[in-house]
């Protein structure tokens, strides 16, 4: 027998084993994994099957023992091996990483061997001025090979880890780390003999420890006496088994519940949203909406509506320009750079007859849509879908600032609406809707040279100015045309102001005309 | 007596008032600031000169909601 004397052969495990623990093997692993947990450790200076083989005893001895799950693991094994290259902060951060800092298992003792290959005098005199690192010396002599190995042991209260920095890395150090444990840890021995095996195991006679060590074995394995721990091992899972689906069970019978329980929150907060919109309906029928329904009906402006689902009315009302600047259009009128005087005359005279003069008044006709549910006033249903002609009942010309995939203008009335709407004084906000309608913003040049446009060249034959003096007389651009052109005939003949264009209908624009 | 509907952007009153008595006189009334606002005799835009017209003047026999709401500019929107 031999103890393990070189780093290939540690990972060996179990072709190394002797022949009578191969087949204890597996039932050896499972035990000594339950006492010792080892992340780091690739040559198996710490962890090996002759390790394993002297803690099993320990491990199963605490295992057997009620509640070991409050004693195990025992220990967390841990080596690395790292070159220092000067900086002696950067080393030790990478010694000690976050990951130590932070590990979950803290409670549990760590022996953590750091093998300095490089720059170990350097890095020597540097941990020795390290105050977090203070030397045990009684051990780390102990732990000496020969006056030139370099060793330091160190526990840091904190993580709850012995450090042990060493310039050299071998199987008799980490044989003696092992055999130092029961003492320094406090472990309970499972025979009274096992004392004498560690110091077999920490020295160099790999005979006299196996010697030490067989009877042991030689007991677990005859008879079934070695399937005991397995047996009981088993036992125990079933239990913890059993007792882990009763737990999960009701973990997930809670959340469950919980699921339920938000779920009939969420119920119960749409039963209350549906029975406030229900009391709110409920006095609706009969109040503000019923109240704006009989009021709508009779209202003069309207000429027609659509109902466009359950909480969505479309209108289409015919409504006079009322509110207008005329300063701003005398101003049009004196800048004979104005498109204004591009076009013929009898148009020009029309305008003048409605901003200056008063004879007449622009009527126009807009549609829009009132979600009552919501409270607020939208452009037509759909209305970016098909043509914009689709929106027109031909009642009148368009307002100007709200046109169908144009324009939604309703400027400063807006916010006065929605308010309204809100808070569904519907009488009001529809009065707000119908005093926008009336307005023009002749100052907003962009949307009143389209007017122009617009009236002059697509809606020449619909409804636009009425006499004040004779509300019977209502009139088209094309009806006022040929009523300035009797008025005043032509001394040449007339230029054919005609817009359509048979070649291009959506350019008709007049000839000579910059736009 | 006819009972008006007195509506503005921010209340709603409804007062009986004699139909003989002018719009401008319950409008003052009734504290409603129609300088700044676009006064609406059941949805019919008042002209000049209809402030100072009675109810029964301007055809009003049993009730009528007169509406006013704030004066603004229509703007662009594209």
């Amino acid at each position: 027998m031999q103890f393990i004397s070189s780093p290939g052969e540690g990972p060996l495990i179990p072709q190394v084993l002797p022949n009578e623990l191969k087949d204890f093997y597996d039932e050896m692993y499972q035990v000594y994994r339950a006492g010792f947990l080892c992340p780091s450790d690739s040559s198996g200076y710490l962890e090996n099957w002759q390790t394993m083989t002297l803690l099993y005893p320990l491990a199963r001895h605490y295992l057997n023992k009620p509640d070991p799950k409050y004693r195990l693991p025992l220990a967390v094994f841990r080596i690395i091996e790292k070159n220092h290259y000067g900086d002696y902060w950067d080393t030790i951060q990478n010694i000690y990483t976050d990951r130590i800092k932070r590990r979950p298992d803290m409670h549990v003792p760590m022996v953590y061997m750091i093998g300095i290959n490089r720059g170990k005098t350097e890095f020597f005199e540097q941990l020795d001025a390290d105050d977090t690192y203070v030397d045990q010396k009684g051990i780390s002599v102990i732990l000496q090979e020969d006056r030139f190995h370099k060793i330091r042991f160190c526990y840091r209260e904190e993580v709850n880890t012995y450090f042990i920095f060493t310039s050299k890395m071998s199987f008799p150090l980490a044989r003696k780390i092992i055999a130092m444990l029961p003492g320094l840890l406090k472990w309970e021995l499972p025979t009274p003999d096992y004392l004498n095996i560690i110091k077999a195991f920490s020295g160099t006679d790999a005979d006299l420890w196996y010697k030490l060590i067989s009877p042991i074995y030689k007991k677990l394995t005859t008879g079934l006496d070695r399937f005991r721990t397995k047996l009981e091992r088993f036992a125990r899972d079933v239990n913890a088994g059993s007792l882990r689906i009763y737990r999960d069970n009701i973990t997930k019978y809670q959340n469950n519940i919980y699921s339920y329980l938000a779920q009939v929150d969420s119920w119960y907060n749409e039963l209350r949203k549906n029975q406030q919109l229900l009391f709110a309906l409920e006095n609706t029928t009969g109040g503000e909406l019923q109240e704006f329904v009989e009021y709508v009906l009779k209202h003069p402006v309207v000429k027609s509506f659509e109902v466009l689902d359950s909480k969505r009315l479309r209108f289409w009302v015919v409504t006079p320009i009322l509110y207008y600047d005329v300063d701003a259009f005398k101003a049009m009128e004196r800048n004979k750079g104005n498109t204004l005087h591009n076009y013929p005359e009898f148009f020009k005279d029309m305008l003048h007859k409605v901003f200056i003069d008063g004879k007449y008044t622009i009527y126009t006709e807009t549609v829009f849509m009132i979600d009552f549910q919501d409270g607020h006033v939208a452009p037509s249903h759909n209305h970016h879908e098909g043509t914009q002609e689709a929106y027109t009942r031909g009642y009148a010309v368009w307002q100007p600032h709200i046109v169908p995939q144009t324009y939604h203008c309703w400027g400063n009335n807006l916010p006065h609406i929605n308010k309204a709407l809100k808070n569904r004084k519907f009488i009001e906000g529809w009065e707000q809707i119908i005093a926008a309608t009336q307005n023009i913003n002749l100052i907003d040049t962009g949307v009143v040279l389209d007017f122009w446009k617009r009236i002059y060249d697509k809606q020449k034959d619909l409804f636009c100015i009425q006499d004040n003096e004779n509300p019977e007389i209502q009139l088209s651009v094309r009806d006022y045309q040929k009523l300035y052109e009797k008025e005043h005939p032509p001394e040449s003949p007339p230029v054919d102001t005609t817009l359509d264009n048979p070649h291009d209908p959506e350019e008709r624009d007049v000839p000579g005309l910059p736009f | 007596m006819i009972q008006v509907t007195i509506g503005t952007n921010t209340n709603r009153t409804k007062v009986n008032v004699d139909p003989n008595r002018t719009l401008r006189s319950v409008l003052e009334e009734n504290e409603v600031n129609y300088s700044v606002a676009a006064v609406h005799l059941d949805g019919v835009s008042l002209k000049p000169g209809d402030m100072d017209k009675t109810f029964a003047e301007l055809g009003i026999t049993e009730s009528c909601y007169l509406i006013a709401v704030i004066k603004a500019d229509n703007s662009t929107a594209a």
